[in-house]
């Protein structure tokens, strides 16, 4: 009994299935003109590969004092999706007013070529690396 | 002993032993427990179904209204650059009325009149199938949306396309400050986006150069949480009609209380008013195109190319889609 409850929930779990994204840990440094950077947001989103038009959901994470971040994915797991990824490094917060409006919590430190024009591009070893270092620089 | 087994048949009663029992009991178990996702996801399909059905009517009624008036119809139309209700007029969701068979609904809106003007409110608080996918939670009554006079209205399902995100805060290509007729601006525009400022008007077949099998025109947006943050179908207000591709994946997911969560945009709430992103098992979300054809598009799916496929003018090669 044991056995055959064993084999249908093999099955099931192999019909639904569909792509999937292997994950891999990933830590690193962000330092703005060479000072680390604390309370920057960092996001990892992944590139396709190829034809295929899906690669995966992205990671997130948030520099501690020394600049230190540890990516978690969006799924909830730790780590990033290997492969290439698009990165954005943000230090822009805000809260919601009561019509709507934006009141900034935290300014956008970061030139837009960090963020909303970012051609950063860090690729995600498949064993991971603690080396995802990004040293950036505030001069336009 | 030998005599009290002999008999032992007789005295049983006619009927089944527990074991038997249990094992049916157990049979039957498994059967429903098989049978019930397989009915569950049937449903699921059919609910999807219909949401690209209604899609597919939006897209047939949109390239009714390009032949009657050589336009698409405008994202919104925004009368000043302030966010105030009476800066609003009208949207492309009451645009094609007409195209979808509703005639004397359009006609009972005024587009002289501000879109949240009482005279207006009738059509705003209408609950229409053809702008509601069943799949969308809690769309089947009004409610009273962020950043709207305090008025439930009735939601919807779908936002237009209205372009790319370039800045923080709000910053949507089309959106008041950023609206400009700078080169960069106009690489990012949309197939339906605010018209009205910046001396932005409304797109035709012939703008999308990018080619209509290339550009998403409609889409799907559903929210589990923050009813407030629903689509509203007949609200002009930009948030609450149009939608923008956006690179991050967290803006695919339905669940606007999360998209704005500390794991996802963590204080970038402006990411999430502009999301697009479905209740349909798998995260699949559903567009009609340029061209008319519905597809299915992953959450999945590369951000860029996204992001590519909401412009009509990026000129961005999209292999593979």
């Amino acid at each position: 009994m044991t056995r055959l409850l064993l084999t249908l929930a093999l099955l099931v779990a192999a019909g639904c299935g569909g792509e999937s994204y292997p994950l891999a840990q990933v830590s690193g440094t962000v330092t703005l003109d060479g000072k680390p950077l604390p309370e920057a947001r960092v996001f990892f989103e992944p590139k396709r590969k190829g034809e295929n038009i899906n690669s995966g959901f992205g990671s997130t994470a948030t520099t501690n004092e020394q600049g230190r971040f540890q990516l978690t994915s969006l799924g909830g797991d730790s780590g990033a999706v290997i492969g290439e990824h698009y990165v954005l490094i943000r230090t822009i917060r805000g809260e919601e007013g009561p019509n709507g409006q934006v009141v900034i919590v935290s300014r956008e430190k970061l030139p837009s070529r960090y963020h909303d024009q970012s051609t950063l591009i860090f690729t995600v070893p498949p064993d991971g690396t603690e080396q995802a270092d990004f040293a950036l620089t505030s001069d336009p | 002993m030998k005599n009290q087994s002999r008999q032992e048949p007789a005295v049983r009663p006619a009927g089944f032993t527990l074991v038997e029992l249990l094992v049916v009991i157990a049979i039957i178990g498994i059967l429903i427990g098989l049978l019930l996702p397989a009915v569950q996801s049937v449903r699921a399909a059919a609910r999807r179904i219909q949401c690209a059905n209604n899609l597919k009517q939006i897209g047939l009624a949109m390239h009714n209204y390009h032949a009657a008036y050589n336009s698409l119809p405008p994202g919104t139309i925004q009368r000043g650059t302030s966010n105030a209700a009476e800066t609003h007029v009208i949207n492309w969701a009451i645009s094609i009325l007409p195209n979808l068979e509703h005639e004397a609904l359009f006609k009972s809106y005024d587009p002289r009149l501000y879109n949240g003007h009482d005279q207006n409110l009738p059509v705003l608080k209408t609950l229409l199938p053809v702008m509601r996918c069943p799949a969308d939670s809690d769309s089947n009554q009004l409610h009273v949306p962020t950043q709207f006079r305090d008025e439930p209205i009735a939601p919807g399902s779908y936002k237009g396309v209205a372009g790319r995100r370039w800045g923080s805060q709000n910053g949507y290509w089309d959106y008041p400050p950023f609206a400009s007729q700078a080169k960069s601006h106009l690489a990012g525009r949309g197939p339906l986006h605010m018209v009205g400022i910046g001396n932005h008007d409304c797109e035709t077949f012939d703008t999308i150069r990018d080619g209509t099998s290339n550009t998403l025109l409609v889409g799907e947006y559903h929210t589990k949480t923050k009813p407030d943050r629903k689509a509203y179908w007949a609200s002009a207000h930009s948030f609450h009609s149009l939608g923008t591709p956006q690179l991050e994946s967290y803006t695919r997911v339905p669940d606007w209380e999360w998209c704005n969560g500390p794991q996802a945009a963590g204080g970038m709430f402006w990411q999430c008013h502009r999301a697009f992103a479905s209740l349909h098992p798998g995260g699949t979300i559903q567009f009609v195109l340029g061209d008319g054809s519905v597809r299915s598009l992953s959450e999945n799916i590369d951000g860029r190319l996204f992001e590519d496929l909401g412009t009509i003018h990026g000129g961005e090669v999209v292999a593979g889609f």
